[in-house]
């Protein structure tokens, strides 16, 4: 059954989950150890990349606020949910190879390790999302509960980054083509989701099919939540149609790494 | 089988592991995926219908020649990999030690590498609290374990990841050839900490010291591409394997020699097939030395029943048997054997002239020269021995007509103790004389 390999693995995630807390606190930590600044690294990268934005389309090029929200902070909003996507999937594609001494020498779940980048990931887009209500704040821009909204689509973010991280990172075991590929669709994916640019600029004719692109559907929920505090169940249709990509996602990567799984200490 | 099922730690039933050798990776998943199962691969059978269990407390030892198919039933057994067929059924908490240091990070110190194995081998982290102490005690690697494992000397590297992996208290602990490792008294350390595990765990382990297979075991299964081909007593294993990397030897020695450009002979003698079944080692040119007026043709070495022997524990009868061709009838015959040791020191020997008051002779023509010894106690280990012919009265001085250089390897057991040397030497007497009472 299809849906049986993703109720074992929300079986796995609890009954392993001390090792799984472990694995993350050693992915975070093996990032800055044997640096000074250590943990501040976490901050320095995102805290740069906004300064950049700042300082080329606010200062540089003039760019003129988004719908009277400066552009700046309308970009960190979208950029803070691509950023620690594209990192999930990316470091998600080789997690398996990453640990094929522990895969082949020990008897170890590796269905946990797509888990293992998402949570040692959250640790950066906390920080990023901590810059971005500091930004915010410099701004002069208003609080709001909204932004508790947030981590609903954080949470959205995270469903579709693990049923695309399974299918990933098993497929990739096999054919490591896919690690080529991964980087390039990350790119392309880049562009074709409303983080620089907005949807009210493209033709109502192609609004509708760059919509189909589910992580339209998060960034627009990240602005929702810190700039136009828009409730998410005012999309209802878009919520529908995300939901039912990453259950899709969910189920097809939960299915195939089932699957694929079993051969692993063969093939590493 | 066994009818009482709540004694048995693991059952392996029909056990077979065949890999599928893809031309290309990507056929791998074409297969998985193909919705009329179409076949890419090319089987290879690692292990064939293996089947036996193991009763809880026992200590098996799996011994076999490389790539007989040890590892991947120990992967099998742990879980790592999954058979292809047949189930194995184990009954316990199991610790694998298949690589050391196999969760250890080289940037984080000892401490911190210690807590994650822990938690991959499934510990929780108060009982890496209660015990670390005595982890590093065992690894014995001082003030190191606060410093990154980059520096420590591979000596200290696996001794602390032998120290965490046997920390877990298993029901059944399984070993692939982790015993060797570190310096002389670390090793022994941790053969006495396998002695003590003994008394509580199921212990599988793989090892090619046929030593430690004889010290710790009570059980062996030999296996043998794939198939297990003996399973029961350790000795008797342990002589099975030595025939079987003997025969292999053998064939291969005999293939070089049918496939060798080189002039023929015309003195080689002829191996029949029989000679194979008997044990006969043809002694070639390049093994001979000496003045060659007898040459010896064949070797083999017997016991007292003429069953060939390949292994030796102290007190065994060694018989020796050759067959010569003589150019001439000899009178004064001598014939004497050296036991070398496997990097070529002469450990003891001993020919017919200085042993026995007897003469002995030969007539011309071929001859079965046969004379027995008594094995001594020495230090467990893989021997070759040196046979020689030769003519004279005088110990010392007598004119040598051929050597065999090494042309047998025997392979000595010390089952139930330690030599603490080359040889044991008794202690005779033992006395205590209290000289100041409390």
């Amino acid at each position: 059954m299809i849906g049986g390999g993703v109720v074992r693995l929300a079986k796995d995630l609890i009954q392993y989950n001390e090792m799984l807390r472990a694995l993350a606190r050693r992915e975070v930590a093996s990032m800055y150890v044997g640096s000074f600044l250590g943990f501040f690294w976490t901050f320095i990268q995102p805290a740069v990349m906004i300064l950049v934005f700042w300082f080329v389309f606010s200062v540089g090029f003039k760019a003129k606020p988004m719908n009277d929200v400066p552009f700046v902070v309308w970009l960190t909003a979208a950029m803070a949910p691509w950023f620690v996507f594209s990192a999930i999937v990316t470091s998600a594609t080789t997690v398996i190879l990453q640990y094929a001494h522990l895969i082949k020498k020990t008897v170890f779940p590796s269905q946990i390790l797509v888990v293992v980048k998402i949570l040692s990931n959250l640790v950066g887009h906390g920080a990023f999302v901590v810059l971005l209500i500091v930004l915010i704040f410099c701004n002069g821009m208003p609080f709001s509960v909204y932004y508790l909204q947030s981590l609903y689509y954080l949470f959205c973010l995270l469903v579709l980054a693990s049923g695309i991280g399974w299918l990933i990172s098993s497929v990739n075991v096999y054919a490591r083509d896919v690690s080529q590929l991964v980087p390039v669709i990350v790119q392309v994916g880049f562009w074709a989701t409303p983080i620089f640019w907005d949807l009210s600029i493209m033709p109502e004719s192609i609004r509708f099919w760059l919509k189909l692109n589910p992580f339209c559907y998060i960034v627009q929920g990240y602005r929702d939540s810190f700039i136009y505090f828009v409730p998410f169940w005012q999309h209802g249709l878009e919520t529908l149609y995300f939901w039912t990509v990453a259950f899709l996602f969910l189920l097809t990567g939960g299915w195939v790494f089932a699957k694929l799984k079993p051969q692993f200490a063969d093939v590493l | 089988m066994s009818r009482n099922y709540a004694d048995i730690a693991i059952a392996a039933n029909r056990v077979t592991k065949s890999y599928r050798l893809y031309a290309r990776n990507s056929d791998r998943i074409r297969e998985t995926f193909h919705p009329f199962r179409k076949i890419y691969h090319r089987p290879f059978t690692a292990l064939n219908d293996v089947s036996f269990s193991i009763r809880k407390g026992e200590s098996v030892g799996i011994i076999g020649k490389n790539g007989s198919g040890k590892s991947t039933l120990l992967q099998i057994l742990c879980g790592v990999l999954q058979p292809t067929s047949g189930h194995v059924q184990a009954t316990g908490r199991i610790s694998a030690l298949l690589e050391l240091g196999a969760g250890f990070n080289p940037e984080f110190t000892g401490r911190e590498n210690v807590y994650l194995s822990a938690t991959i081998m499934g510990l929780p982290k108060e009982y890496v609290d209660r015990n670390i102490e005595k982890i590093f005690a065992f690894a014995d690697i001082g003030e190191y374990v606060d410093q990154p494992v980059k520096l420590y000397s591979s000596g200290m590297y696996v001794r602390l990841a032998f120290a965490t992996a046997i920390s877990v208290e298993p029901e059944i602990l399984i070993v692939d050839e982790a015993l060797a490792v570190g310096d002389i008294f670390f090793q022994q350390k941790c053969v006495a900490h396998m002695k003590e595990m003994q008394k509580k765990a199921t212990i599988v382990f793989v090892t090619h010291d046929m030593h430690s297979v004889t010290n710790l075991c009570q059980r062996v299964i030999l296996l043998d591409s794939g198939r297990i081909v003996f399973d029961g007593e350790p000795l008797d294993g342990v002589s099975q394997y030595t025939k079987l990397v003997h025969n292999e030897w053998q064939q291969e020695n005999k293939a070089t020699d049918e496939g060798g450009s080189c002039v023929a002979d015309p003195a080689a003698p002829q191996l029949t097939v029989a000679d194979h079944v008997d044990g006969w080692i043809a002694v070639s040119k390049e093994d001979r030395g000496g003045a060659l007026e007898i040459k010896i043709l064949k070797v083999r070495i017997t016991d007292a029943d003429n069953m060939i022997k390949d292994t030796v524990i102290k007190g065994d009868e060694v018989v020796v048997q050759l067959i010569v061709e003589a150019s001439r009838q000899v009178d004064n015959l001598i014939v004497g054997y050296t036991v070398k040791d496997r990097i070529g020191n002469a450990i003891f020997g001993e020919n017919t002239c200085s042993s026995l008051p007897d003469d002995f002779s030969v007539a011309g023509g071929t001859a079965l020269i046969s004379y027995r010894f008594v094995w001594p106690e020495v230090y467990p280990d893989t021997y070759t021995m040196t046979l020689g012919i030769g003519e004279g009265n005088d110990p010392f001085v007598h004119k040598i007509h051929c050597w065999a250089h090494n042309i047998v390897s025997i392979a000595a057991l010390v089952p139930d103790k330690g030599v603490h040397g080359i040889f044991n030497n008794p202690i005779t007497s033992c006395e205590v004389h209290s000289l100041h009472p409390r």
